[in-house]
């Protein structure tokens, strides 16, 4: 698994709307000219819309665990190395052919990990426990090649550093649930461990 | 000696607009002065409310830089923000980058402002300046840095109006291309720009009739007597005298091997550094 175009532009193509940035809102936003700051895209996804994913069967689920990694990648550069965002998002958009503004799940990892893409019907669930435990560790080497990509083009990461830093940050706990039962717990354990 | 406002080079523009500095600001602009005869300046002619220079101007992005890291930024545009949009504010472009603003100074009328900025961007500890007129000339931004004999070894140009098919509004407008010849007046050392050699020579082919009223563009400016001497040339003999001139720079493009070192939505690919000796 690694970041490509055709993930990128599923990613980008997800539901998204316009959010006023707290720090920088700008009311009537007008993208005259040049001008694009002010707000922030935020994606979300319906249930109706999660299960017709994961009714293709395993390239879907994927797509879901992918899309929320790629999100918890812009947000751990977004909160905690603030210095390479705009290369990391400048990048992209070069490198893939989309827009300078990455859109973000309005949520935490948790919220939809372990409520919106799992609470399925229970025979769905099962498919998609297992095929997410499977790849559990795909999931996480997904996250390190995008800090890898990254490192070795537009900024600088050590990615192991940055994971670890990062991922026992008290803010950053909150991303993932406390039960050991649940997908996004499991994920954040074998991210520690990851080798 | 204490500090005035006659000392900067853009204070026959601060007189236009009638300004008078608070003690702060005076503070602030004297800082700023200081910093203008110690640290490298670079500039940004037709900038809009492009800030990319900020992030990517400097010689960790750019290695071919070597030695030279701009502090001081100076930005100018024709076009004034606040003439099309009151909801917007340039402020708010540098916020949505992460850029804090440790002061600011504003001075306008309703036709042009000079905003000066002592600004923390993400990418660097040091403090930052930035230097905006809006809704001046790129021309009188340069006569004023040339008459104050100030070097702004390093200009990032990207889409430059004269050649894009804006800027008509200047008859005395100075296109981008034609900045090596001011390299000796402005000590210009580096040029990051969209405009490399292949664009260049395709303006020429379309634009050679246009050459001579661009070096006598360049001629109002400059102190430079060789400029000058250019102009007794004939047609033929500026066209091909400028083709050779301005095809020599050496340049590099600077986005290769799928590694980026200074973006820009419109023109990343075509980006690259000239060297002017």
């Amino acid at each position: 698994m690694k970041l490509t175009s055709y993930f990128i532009t599923n990613y980008y193509d997800l539901p998204w709307y316009r959010k006023k940035d707290k720090g920088f809102g700008i009311p009537g936003i007008n993208e005259f000219l040049f001008f694009k700051g002010g707000y922030i895209k935020e994606w979300n996804l319906p249930k109706n819309d999660i299960g017709s994913y994961v009714n293709k069967g395993s390239s879907g689920i994927d797509f879901l665990w992918q899309a929320m990694i790629f999100n918890l990648f812009v947000k751990i550069v977004y909160n905690y190395y603030e210095k390479n965002f705009k290369y990391c998002g400048d990048f992209i958009a070069w490198r893939f052919n989309v827009e300078t503004r990455i859109p973000i799940f309005k949520g935490k990892f948790k919220n939809f990990i372990d409520d919106k893409f799992l609470p399925l019907s229970n025979k769905t669930n099962k498919n998609v426990r297992d095929h997410s435990l499977i790849n559990m560790n795909a999931y996480c080497a997904f996250l390190f090649s995008i800090f890898d990509l990254m490192n070795n083009n537009c900024c600088e990461f050590n990615s192991r550093e940055v994971i670890l830093k990062i991922i026992d940050n008290k803010e950053f706990k909150e991303e993932f649930s406390d039960d050991p039962k649940s997908m996004s717990y499991i994920f954040r354990k074998t991210l520690l461990n990851y080798r | 000696m204490e500090f005035t406002t006659d000392q900067l080079f853009f204070s026959s523009m601060l007189k236009e607009l009638e300004y008078k500095p608070t003690n702060n600001e005076l503070s602030l602009l004297s800082e700023l002065s200081d910093e203008m005869a110690n640290m490298t300046i670079s500039y940004y002619p037709s900038s809009g409310a492009d800030i990319n220079d900020l992030f990517y101007a400097n010689n960790k992005k750019v290695e071919q830089l070597g030695e030279l890291n701009p502090s001081i930024y100076i930005h100018s545009d024709y076009y004034f923000l606040d003439r099309f949009d009151r909801d917007i504010t340039y402020d708010q472009i540098l916020g949505s980058k992460l850029i804090q603003i440790v002061s600011k100074i504003k001075v306008h009328d309703k036709e042009k402002s000079i905003n000066v900025y002592k600004l923390k961007t993400p990418v660097s500890d040091d403090f930052k300046w930035l230097i905006f007129f809006q809704g001046y000339y790129n021309e009188s931004v340069i006569s004023d840095l040339i008459l104050s004999k100030i070097k702004v070894p390093l200009i990032y140009s990207v889409c430059d109006g004269m050649t894009s098919g804006m800027g008509g509004c200047n008859s005395q407008a100075i296109p981008t291309i034609m900045y090596p010849l001011l390299a000796l007046d402005l000590g210009i050392k580096y040029i990051i720009t969209e405009q490399n050699c292949k664009y260049i020579k395709s303006i020429i082919e379309t634009k050679y009739d246009q050459f001579s009223t661009w070096l006598n563009n360049v001629s109002l400016v400059s102190e430079n007597p060789s400029t000058k001497n250019l102009l007794e040339l004939s047609n033929k003999e500026l066209e091909k005298d400028l083709t050779i001139r301005i095809t020599a720079i050496e340049e590099q493009f600077l986005n290769t091997n799928g590694r980026l070192r200074c973006f820009d939505d419109r023109f990343t690919d075509s980006m690259v550094i000239k060297k002017l000796n």
